[in-house]
């Protein structure tokens, strides 16, 4: 074995930038619900892109792999945050949710994102924003089917209490 | 949630559709969309949101940003930038030594997809470890991410990268252990702020056989393992070959 390693080129960088920046901004801005903040995590996002992401060049699903750099640099804000569970209002690029999506249920589950734990937060991201189904997610987090149902299972008890007390 | 494996009208997942929303192809997805009016609509409305943005951001001019906040982060430690020039030589040695071995034997995306992998029955089933740090180990094979969180295997032509998240600040070292006590760095020791960090070097395998221990924690333990082979207080790993496909 020997080592390999090589960082994207601000051009490189750039033309991911391009390509996918809107929806890197979006993901980041609906995971956080604050502009500043997705804007901060998006830079951190592409810091760890220009020093060794060399590897997106050859993933043949490279937005995907992105999503994941933003989900970590996301989920590091929201454990250095802890927010409460008011947090802003939502500053979505646009409002569009994927098909599948309960948009109420999705926005609930986002405030309640910075009092997870880490797998928690990637179960509620894969599930409420990505719209996943529970085996892919499963499969995503590297957990069994019966673990992400549990998970599930609690966190809608969650959002159900907390909605009670917002209502 | 219902399961959407078996039903092939249920929606891909998000990252799909925004993929091809931003153009690359996915025959399956886009089958779907073509048939799904709800899915066409999501997509439209992103490629319009995503065509405003474009127009709207320069994107030289946010990578100029990224650059410049990496400048102006703190060195990790200067014994990483002597990890960086002494690496190639390590490597070198160890790549020859690893030629001339006889054969023996024994995830993603993240992009791809990745699929996460938990360790076997005998390793931690999640990657969590006293003092809140957490390995992943990255390997990717022919373009598709695997995440693992315990023993893998490997193969010619795949590599391997770490990426830990720690809830405190402090020193970290990685690297690979060979059982003939080669080390092959993947982070060199450095002070860390809390949050997750790659390595940022990647282990790339040949077709000779592994046999090592991936190594990650405090570079003080990290040493001891180097030295002893004592593995208490690190995160010990193994990597070993994986039969050809």
């Amino acid at each position: 074995m020997h080592q390999a390693s090589s960082p994207l080129t601000p051009e490189e960088a750039a033309l991911l930038y391009e390509k996918y920046g809107f929806f890197l901004l979006r993901r980041c801005r609906t995971l956080l619900r604050d502009a500043a903040s997705a804007d901060d995590a998006l830079q951190q996002a592409f810091e760890h892109v220009l020093r060794s992401g060399a590897a997106v060049k050859q993933a043949s699903a490279p937005l995907r792999w992105l999503y994941r750099v933003v989900d970590r640099c996301c989920y590091d804000v929201l454990r250095r945050r802890r927010r409460s569970i008011e947090s802003p209002q939502s500053d979505e690029l646009g409002e569009t949710a994927h098909p599948a999506v309960d948009i109420e249920a999705r926005d609930v589950a986002l405030k309640l994102l910075g009092t997870m734990t880490e797998q928690e937060m990637q179960i509620a991201v894969l599930l409420f924003v990505d719209g996943m189904s529970q085996g892919e997610i499963a499969a995503e987090v590297g957990v069994s089917r019966v673990t992400v149902n549990k998970r599930i299972q609690a966190l809608r008890t969650r959002a159900e209490q907390y909605s009670g007390r917002a209502s | 949630m219902e399961e959407r494996e078996t039903d092939p009208s249920r929606h891909p997942p998000a990252h799909r559709l925004d993929a091809i929303a931003a153009g690359d192809l996915d025959s399956g997805a886009s089958a779907h969309v073509e048939s799904c009016e709800a899915c066409t609509r999501y997509v439209g409305q992103l490629r319009a949101q995503a065509a405003r943005f474009r127009a709207e951001n320069d994107a030289r001019a946010f990578v100029a940003r990224a650059e410049t906040r990496r400048g102006m982060q703190p060195a990790r430690s200067p014994v990483a930038r002597v990890a960086w020039a002494v690496a190639p030589v390590v490597t070198a040695a160890m790549l020859l030594v690893l030629l001339v071995r006889a054969r023996s034997q024994d995830s993603a995306p993240a992009p791809a997809p990745t699929t996460e992998h938990a360790g076997p029955a005998s390793g931690p089933r999640e990657a969590r470890f006293k003092g809140g740090l957490v390995v992943v180990v990255v390997r990717e094979r022919e373009g598709i991410q695997e995440r693992f969180s315990g023993p893998l295997q490997v193969r010619a032509g795949d590599r391997l990268r770490v990426e830990v998240s720690t809830y405190h600040d402090g020193a970290l070292a990685a690297g690979l252990l060979t059982d003939e006590g080669e080390w092959v760095q993947l982070l060199a020791p450095s002070a860390l702020e809390a949050g997750t960090h790659y390595s940022e070097l990647a282990a790339r395998f040949d077709d000779s056989p592994t046999r090592a221990t991936l190594v990650v924690g405090d570079p003080a333990a990290v040493d001891r393992a180097r030295q002893r082979r004592e593995f208490g207080g690190v995160v010990a790993w193994r990597v070993t070959s994986q039969a050809g496909p």
